[in-house]
């Protein structure tokens, strides 16, 4: 009898313990940075971020994480997720039952869910301009780093990296690529079934036809404005002209799209597509490295430009433990923790800190880093940069386009 | 000395049931505390989850859904019933093989052997099980690229299309592939458990093999199929990751509208998602009361043929 209590009690108590006794929070608002860090020492950080990247996931554990450690005395626990906004809703009801330690300390965001974060008040607060790297390294006043999609990040997010649209494309089958939509249209029309994009609300799919919505539009500028849902409709209304229009041409006769960009990427490794997209400059390379593209792959950009964004790390309203967080994020934005980073080999993700701030001992690191030849160079790639519009948009174009074009 | 002696035959009594208690709290918390929080987020917000009941695209994500769970259960079923026929046949070739003198050694049957062979696909996870049909069945896949190298077809592209397309078939492929066996693995000890005194019978009164198995077995594993074809139908109307993978962008099945709009829609619209994962476990739940009550009224009349 008293076992069967015991074995009861333990079961009851290991269903339970998912509730964890809280770290030791101090009070991040008022103490001297060295106080942080002196406070986030023997500390675990859980970071919670999309994980569907090996090269991501290798960054944080084989650099970051033993870097971190050596450091500042931390631990660094990434915890994988796939879709941001599931931790949104986690945090959500933790709102409401007002649960004080959560397990998040830091969360990787940007866009819309930068807006339901701040929207919902589910952020710690506007703790960039603590960080010593945030305040040297990073250019503060750029459009790019204080306005996320659109909307003011109010120093509650801190860029930690920046990625353009690039669309891939295998030379063998194509000599001269596309330099905007009405090209890529010929191009469908000329090789009908060779060319889809990924439905959204695939991120990239998305992305994808967002610049059908910009470069129909002549007035492209006003989808930058406070809209109406009513005129927002009115300014998507060549977009949406111009997907019908390129549907019947695309993969499949757009019956289907491929459900994420991993599948695209997969229809066109196979040579079914012959064209594939990313938002991220160096995925082709990488993918050439790994052997999942072929060799003859190189990448390109649309003449009018293509969408850019900068991507940022927040801290939770409830995280346990903010110092460590902190530290870790300040960590995440110092000049070899960045550079690291940028190397095609590693992860090649574009810098969050500016160039123009670097020492030229810096500077002289940096142009060292060969990107790969299927890469644009950054001048190309700086020159064709295109602002991305309202998080708000992004949904309504999104379902736009399911009631337009996927019925 | 009486009294204790009773209290020890009442915990003997209820040692099973004090045994159970925590993995039936277990269980029951854990699903029960997600299915009221559920039904409460559907009421709080009943207006908007009733406009949910006005959109034509949930009728047609929920026609989908049936569609495709009552298609690949009943292949399944039917694919089951077939299966077993044969290694029931298999059985009674060795039997006649080994006649009476090796009847209780411990030969090697070769229909249980097959039978588990049948079974091994549960080994492999639904979402592996997808992404080998898409592998094997796509225009790009294996078959495809074989009937292109051998001229059957004259480009990859003009292999049939057969996953993600709009009727679902690559969807009902994987699903009849990966619960084909797990009918295989309920029915078959159902049929090896009647006494072969039955078969022996039955040959008494000049009854073929053939009718033998489907007058005699077949019954006798009835309320057996109703109920796997039940845990069938009610995992393939709910899966997700198959349909994801291996459906068309239009129409989607409605758990694949309801992840999309829990993960992607707005925070106002996550209790639509809720309501539609709502719809499916109460048809989940009258089916399974169907197919109880089925068995139960099957059994009595099995019951009552028996006696009379």
């Amino acid at each position: 009898m008293k076992r069967i209590v015991l074995v009861t009690t333990l079961i009851l108590t290991l269903i339970l313990s998912g509730c964890s006794a809280p770290q030791e929070t101090s009070n991040w608002t008022d103490s001297s940075w060295s106080d942080l860090v002196e406070n986030s020492k023997g500390t675990t950080v859980n970071i919670h971020m999309w994980g569907g990247s090996d090269l991501v996931n290798n960054y944080m554990d084989q650099f970051l994480a033993p870097r971190l450690l050596e450091e500042y005395e931390i631990t660094l626990n990434r915890v994988p997720i796939t879709d941001a906004r599931d931790m949104l809703n986690k945090l959500v009801t933790e709102k409401e039952v007002d649960k004080k330690d959560g397990s998040i300390d830091i969360m990787w965001i940007n866009g819309e869910n930068f807006s339901i974060s701040k929207e919902n008040e589910l952020l710690l607060g506007s703790y960039a301009s603590k960080l010593p790297n945030y305040n040297e390294l990073v250019d503060t006043t750029a459009l790019d780093v204080i306005y996320d999609f659109g909307l003011a990040t109010d120093d509650m997010e801190v860029p930690w990296g920046k990625s353009q649209f690039v669309f891939v494309y295998d030379s063998e089958y194509i000599d001269t690529p596309p330099t905007s939509m009405n090209e890529l249209l010929e191009f469908t029309k000329n090789n009908p079934g060779k060319f889809t994009y990924p439905a959204p609300p695939d991120f990239t799919g998305s992305a994808f036809v967002r610049h059908a919505f910009i470069e129909s539009q002549p007035n492209s500028d006003q989808f930058l404005e406070s809209l109406e849902n009513a005129e927002l409709t009115e300014l998507a209304a060549p977009g949406i002209e111009f997907l019908s229009q390129i549907e019947p041409y695309l993969w499949r006769k757009g019956t289907t799209y491929p459900e994420n960009s991993g599948k695209l990427d997969q229809l066109y490794s196979a040579g079914e597509v012959w064209m594939t997209m990313s938002y991220n400059p160096v995925h082709a390379q990488s993918m050439i490295d790994s052997g999942q593209f072929p060799e003859t792959s190189k990448t390109f950009v649309l003449d009018a430009g293509t969408l850019s964004n900068t991507h940022y790390l927040a801290v939770p309203f409830n995280a346990s433990n903010a110092p460590g967080a902190l530290v870790t994020i300040n960590e995440m934005i110092s000049f070899e923790a960045q550079v690291e980073k940028f190397k095609p080999t590693v992860w090649g993700d574009g810098l969050a800190i500016s160039v123009a701030k670097l020492s030229d001992a810096q500077k002289e690191v940096l142009n060292t880093v060969d990107r790969g030849t299927s890469t644009l160079s950054p001048e190309v790639l700086d020159s064709h940069k295109r602002p991305e519009m309202s998080a708000s948009y992004v949904e309504v174009l999104e379902d736009l386009w399911y009631e337009s074009i996927a019925k | 000395m009486k009294a204790s002696q009773n209290n020890l035959r009442r915990s003997k009594l209820s040692k099973p049931y004090r045994l159970l208690l925590p993995s039936l709290i277990t269980l029951y918390t854990l699903i029960g505390i997600g299915v009221v929080s559920a039904i409460l987020e559907t009421l709080k917000h009943l207006n908007t989850s009733m406009q949910l009941f006005s959109s034509s695209d949930f009728y047609l994500s929920l026609g989908l859904s049936l569609r495709l769970a009552f298609t690949a259960t009943l292949m399944a079923v039917g694919l089951a019933i077939g299966l077993l026929y044969l290694l029931f046949l298999l059985t009674l070739t060795q039997q006649q093989k080994g006649r009476t003198p090796t009847k209780n050694t411990s030969t090697i049957d070769p229909s249980r052997i097959f039978s588990r062979l049948f079974q091994t696909p549960m080994l492999i996870p639904y979402i592996v099980s997808g992404y080998l049909v898409f592998l094997t069945f796509g225009q790009s896949g294996l078959l495809s690229r074989l009937s292109f190298a051998l001229g059957f077809t004259d480009s990859i592209t003009a292999f049939p299309i057969l996953v993600n397309d709009p009727s679902g078939i690559g969807i009902i492929l994987a699903f009849v592939w990966k619960t084909t066996p797990f009918m295989i693995l309920m029915l078959y000890p159902v049929m090896t458990s009647l006494d072969s005194k039955f078969l022996d019978m039955s040959r008494v009164f000049g009854m073929k093999p053939t009718r033998y198995y489907w007058s005699v077995l077949l019954p006798h594993m009835a309320s057996t199929i109703a109920f796997s074809g039940f845990i069938v139908f009610a995992y393939t109307l709910t899966s997700f990751e198959v349909p994801y993978m291996l459906g068309a962008t239009y129409p989607k099945t409605l758990s694949v509208s309801a992840y999309q709009l829990y993960t992607g829609g707005s925070i106002d619209e996550r209790h639509m998602a809720l309501t539609m994962s709502m719809v499916l476990f109460f048809i989940s739940l009258g089916l399974g009361y169907l197919a109880f009550k089925h068995a139960q009224s099957y059994q009595k009349h099995l019951q009552g043929g028996r006696n009379s």
